[in-house]
């Protein structure tokens, strides 16, 4: 099962989630899927980590004040067990969540408890992207269309 | 959907070879709305849009299907595929040669298929 995360409404994330956690031998999420995405929608990347036994990406949707600026603002992907504290070295006992940038330059990290109700949102908003402009991409893409004798497909879409 | 079909191993070395790829957000970008409601004008349909530009500027085709102008949004039935794969066609220039263009319908039929709902 492919646990990465495209446009998915998080509702896919969390329902695939709780079978993820329950396959012993799934297969590592793809960061780097997760990453390019990132980068082409002007998101953060939310790794979410849980404990063992725990789904704290299920959580993270109950929270209320959260989790449409979650859908909003990154891109998720969730580690489980010893793969969290392997790749994220992640110390806690507990679940928690490491915020990156698109390339993978970690931008904070949070305990479970540091993110309980309204406090997430206080401390996740400092690391949202700033806007793009949306002319600005229409322009620079009309420039690499120039030089590679491409011609350009825009997309519009919205993220609910 | 789109963005993940376009994104398929056997579709993107074909995509990246013939369009660059601009996705707006027209909730997050700043003036995002405003640049759909200019390029989109009067026509029909909701989100998704899209829209294929020379490297101009000027449109070549939307994804409002001729000859009825409903827009295909993430193409899923027959006639929207069918309209997706015209839209590739028709500003494909020489970069992408006709057999790519079947290969791209191909693994869009199949990409498709098991989204559509039973007639």
């Amino acid at each position: 099962m492919n646990k990465t995360l495209t446009l998915l409404p998080l509702t896919l994330l969390f329902a695939t989630g709780v079978a993820f956690a329950q396959k012993k031998a799934a297969p590592a999420p793809d960061l780097t899927k997760t990453q390019a995405r990132a980068l082409m929608h002007n998101k953060r990347v939310l790794v979410v980590l849980s404990a063992d036994g725990e789904d704290f990406a299920k959580d993270l949707k109950r929270n209320r004040a959260l989790s449409r600026k979650l859908l909003y603002e990154f891109e998720t992907i969730a580690f489980t067990g010893a793969a969290a504290a392997k790749k994220w070295q992640w110390q806690g006992a507990g679940s928690g969540v490491v915020v990156t940038d698109a390339v993978g330059k970690e931008l904070g990290r949070f305990t479970e408890g540091e993110l309980a109700g309204k406090a997430a949102l206080t401390k996740l908003e400092p690391l949202f992207c700033k806007p793009v402009s949306a002319d600005k991409k229409l322009a620079t893409a009309m420039v690499e269309a120039k030089k590679s004798g491409r011609k350009i497909l825009i997309r519009f879409d919205a993220p609910w | 959907m789109l963005e993940e079909f376009l994104g398929r191993d056997v579709v993107a070395p074909i995509y990246n070879k013939g369009w660059v790829d601009v996705m707006v957000d027209v909730d997050r970008d700043t003036g995002g709305k405003a640049l759909n409601e200019r390029l989109k004008g009067k026509r029909s349909g909701g989100l998704p849009w899209s829209v294929i530009l020379d490297e101009g500027g000027k449109e070549i085709v939307s994804s409002n299907a001729e000859p009825k102008g409903g827009n295909i949004g993430g193409p899923v039935s027959p006639e929207e595929c069918a309209w997706l794969v015209e839209m590739l066609r028709r500003s494909s220039g020489e970069k992408v040669s006709a057999g790519e263009l079947k290969l791209v319908a191909a693994a869009l039929e199949a990409y498709s298929k098991p989204r559509r709902r039973p007639r």
